[in-house]
């Protein structure tokens, strides 16, 4: 196989090494993934896997063959899936993917077999779950390589980064991560500056699904629409109909027509996931904080015209957001409430 | 799915499905899994359980490496699915359960448990071919498994088995202590491949026992200790044939025999793509099924941990006292041994001639030359163990000492031939075939165990427990009642009956009881 022409010193002698083992992969990689093409692996291999192994080779020469052949494995799977490289389903992801590689090359060399997978995998399920940030991640895995040399270090500072960059289902995990996390890097990973109070950021999240440590704070008295979730299935959505919402432990159950979903939402992002057959809510709530009559939330002694189209059809809370729906939308408005309960 | 789809793919998880899959919940954890999988190392940290590891590992080459369609160890959850197929009323069985090849699998549990595992059949089967796998699993590349791998051939010394002195040091060393020895690479491996050892010299052979047995090497008062390994030798014939006769030491020290059956030309087909491709199975391991040293250690622990429940126990120690007994050999008591008539030299025929009065078809002692060793049965005991637990069990069944059974004794309980029962309709073909011979064996000890209800009417057994319980505080008269006891249990045992292999063991067993509690009456009554 000569499918890299233009590859860094590096890469090419790091190939040559283990020419026959690795031609004997591309052969069986093809013949079971036949969207592998040569000139699209070997454009990968040049462009991703090259800065990659040049970072190694500068950082710990001796991991170079090891790092390749991973990083090898790795692009057959990326590019042969189509995930990446020419004609790939996501684009930004090969680009995403090489900048975290090449600032985590330390710890890649560290621990390629689990880095290189794990921050891939991590990568394509960003890029797969609607509304979330990928990009945004790989900018915060670049910023955390230089104050988490360790891989484990990095890979936990990578889960709060990926709840952050909108993966709101794993925020209780998340956090917990967070709390396990050395002091001197809690508040970096919490979105907070580098020498803030990470106990006291944390103490906030947990209470609040709506504060954001980076930005001011807002009065915590007035209810405020926070975000707007979902849409018409024709539209690219996952409603065939408009939705209702009850409230479930964690998160709000949502039913569309023959559809049921949990629906996972914070100030970092919104995540609807399809509920097993076996699920369902909890029992109904009295709630004597709040109340919606004729479009409008009372709230204590706050009000909100609330931004819908047509009759209000549900409104369910879980901690302090209340989710309402409506007879002419398949959106579902999210309003924060003045206090947790 | 073609062969080369399979080739690095590892089955999904769990391979055993009776464990049921824990419930999913979003974890963060979560975030790191996906289409791109993870490197050995990687894999291992997760903690995949080291049996569903091990399991992984059998199926990727049953199913993608060695072409083995011969499912032999056969395991049913309901009854089987049976056939009678030709003149000879073969029986065809299609198991309800998960069902394996004993070619790959037993090897897979000599890893598991570093043992001795020897390849047979006739060349070109795939013999070396599987054992440079086990190699590969290990944890080295197909090149260090084959650089590292001894070849027997005529020539071969004690230097190029072990090593050479260093040369500069020959020259100039004082005493033997000062010279420095190079040994040779495959005595550091965890992994050790003999590759046709029936062509070793009969006197390198010896030196070839001493790290097989004993697990170093020595050469001019210089010591190699040699790691814990599983060892893999392969043989055209274990019928001690080739270049030189196998010295019988060294063949007791192989603890599992496999044979290599006739290749299915059904899969014709898979090798000719590999011809195409260019594929060796080998090379292509995937990193996922791939035990480091500590997984290894790991593994030696947990198989050990398995337990044997006693009613399991007690058949084997049933089938086993069957082998040993030999009425005609002593006259004292004790040596009534097929290893005393061996040990005098005398003729096999001349003793079977003599041995009457008993029916020498039921007897199942008469169809051996030999009884067996304490070797053999730790040997066993510790692959019925592998076997449960590589089938994700933490005890040991019945069908698990059954299926392991004739891979171990193959070798080490002789057949005698010219036994009635191999006369018996149907039997001939045990004469050939040991594995199906040995079972049948365990299944009629098993069969007389069940006939004269020893799981619950064990005599002998309750005796023995009351003994192992000890002697502290045991009075005089307790003492006196179990002595008469012990005595009208001897007196009921010969009463009117043949003696049988178990029942001598019984009754060698009463008498080791009685002593032991008339020494302790002496004492009692002294004190």
């Amino acid at each position: 196989m000569s499918v890299c022409p233009t590859a860094s010193p590096a890469l090419a002698s790091a190939l040559r090494g283990q020419r026959d083992g690795l031609n004997a992969r591309f052969a069986m990689a093809r013949r079971r993934t036949p969207a592998l093409e040569p000139e699209a692996f070997g454009a990968f291999l040049c462009d991703r896997v090259g800065p990659l192994v040049e970072a190694v080779a500068a950082r710990a020469p001796e991991n170079t063959g090891r790092v390749t052949e991973l990083a090898f494995d790795a692009a057959l799977e990326l590019v042969g899936q189509r995930l990446a490289g020419v004609g790939g389903r996501h684009a930004g992801l090969e680009e995403a993917l090489s900048r975290v590689w090449v600032a985590g090359a330390a710890q890649i060399a560290a621990a390629p077999g689990q880095l290189l997978a794990a921050t891939a995998n991590a990568l394509i399920q960003l890029h797969e779950t609607p509304g979330a940030r990928p990009a945004e991640w790989a900018d915060e895995m670049v910023r955390f390589a230089p104050v988490a040399p360790d891989p484990s270090l990095w890979l936990a500072l990578g889960q709060v980064a990926a709840w952050r960059a909108g993966l709101a289902h794993f925020r209780e995990s998340a956090l917990r991560v967070a709390a396990s996390l050395p002091d001197a890097v809690r508040s970096l990973a919490v979105g907070g500056p580098p020498t803030g109070d990470g106990v006291f950021l944390l103490a906030r999240l947990e209470t609040d699904p709506w504060f954001r440590p980076e930005v001011p704070a807002v009065s915590p008295e007035a209810p405020r629409v926070v975000a707007r979730v979902g849409a018409f299935r024709g539209f690219g959505g996952v409603f065939p109909a408009p939705p209702t919402v009850s409230g479930g432990p964690h998160a709000h159950f949502v039913e569309s027509g023959e559809t049921r979903w949990w629906l996972h939402a914070d100030a970092f992002g919104a995540t609807l996931h399809r509920a097993q057959t076996e699920e369902h809510p909890g029992s109904p709530v009295a709630e004597s904080a709040w109340r919606v009559e004729r479009g409008v939330l009372w709230c204590g002694a706050h009000h909100l015209d609330l931004p819908v189209a047509g009759a209000i059809t549900s409104a369910a809370r879980v901690r302090n957001t209340l989710a309402v729906t409506c007879a002419r939308s398949h959106t579902i408005l999210l309003v924060r409430l003045p206090t947790a309960p | 799915m073609s062969l080369l789809d399979r080739f690095r793919k590892v089955s999904a998880a769990p391979t055993n499905p009776a464990q049921p899959a824990p419930a999913r919940t979003f974890d963060v954890a979560d975030l790191y899994r996906g289409p791109i999988p993870e490197a050995a190392e990687a894999v291992a940290a997760d903690g995949l359980p080291l049996d569903e590891k091990l399991r992984q590992a059998y199926f990727w080459i049953v199913n993608s490496a060695v072409i083995s369609p011969h499912y032999d160890i056969e395991y049913n959850i309901e009854p089987p699915m049976l056939f009678s197929v030709g003149d000879t009323k073969s029986r065809l069985a299609l198991p309800s359960g998960q069902s394996y090849s004993s070619y790959v699998l037993l090897p897979i549990l000599t890893f598991a448990i570093r043992r001795k595992c020897l390849f047979v059949g006739g060349p070109g089967r795939g013999k070396t071919a599987s054992a440079i796998l086990m190699g590969v699993l290990g944890g080295y590349s197909v090149k260090q498994v084959r650089r590292a791998m001894l070849h027997g051939q005529p020539q071969m010394t004690i230097a190029d088995l072990l090593g050479n002195p260093l040369p500069a040091d020959l020259l100039t060393a004082k005493s033997t202590q000062d010279i420095r020895i190079h040994w040779r690479q495959w005595l550091h491996m965890r992994v050790k491949i003999v590759d046709e050892y029936n062509r070793i010299p009969t006197r390198t052979q010896s030196a070839l026992l001493t790290v097989m047995g004993d697990n170093y090497a020595e050469l001019l008062d210089q010591i190699l200790e040699c790691p814990d390994s599983a060892w893999y030798l392969t043989a055209n014939d274990d019928q001690g044939g080739g270049t030189y006769q196998v010295i019988e030491a060294l063949r007791d020290r192989i603890d599992v025999i496999v044979q290599a059956l006739a290749f299915s030309p059904r899969f014709l087909r898979d090798l000719l793509t590999r011809i195409e491709e260019n594929l060796k199975p080998e090379e292509l391991c995937p990193r996922e099924i791939i035990f480091t040293e500590g997984e290894v250690d790991r593994l030696g622990h947990e198989i050990r941990a398995v337990a044997l429940p006693d009613p399991v126990r007690r058949r084997i120690e049933f089938f086993a006292s069957q082998f040993d007994f030999l009425e005609v050999a002593a006259d004292q008591f004790e040596y009534k041994s097929k290893d005393t008539a061996r040990l005098a030299g005398v003729e096999w025929s001349s003793l079977a001639a003599l041995d009457s009065g008993r029916d020498r078809l039921k007897d199942l002692g008469c169809q051996t030359k030999n009884g067996l060793s304490v070797r053999a049965l730790m040997t066993l005991i510790h692959y019925a163990k592998a076997m449960a637990y590589f089938r994700g069990e933490r005890t040991v069944g019945l069908e698990d000492v059954r299926q392991v059974l004739p891979f171990v004794l193959a070798d080490k309980l002789v057949q005698d031939p010219e036994a009635p029962f191999f006369d018996a309709p149907g039997n001939g073909a045990y004469r050939m075939d040991k594995v199906g011979w040995l079972r049948r064996v365990f299944d009629l000890a098993t069969a007389e165990f069940d006939r004269l209800n020893l799981d619950r009417d064990d005599l002998v057994g309750q005796l023995s427990e009351e003994l192992r319980a000890g002697l502290d505080g045991v009075n005089e008269a307790t003492v006196v009642a179990r002595l008469q006891r012990i005595e009208r249990a001897i007196q009921d045992l010969v009463k009117g009956r043949k003696l049988y292999g178990h029942l001598y063991d019984d009754l060698v067993q009463l008498k080791y009881l009685h002593q032991r509690y008339t020494n302790y009456l002496r004492w009692l009554r002294t004190r």
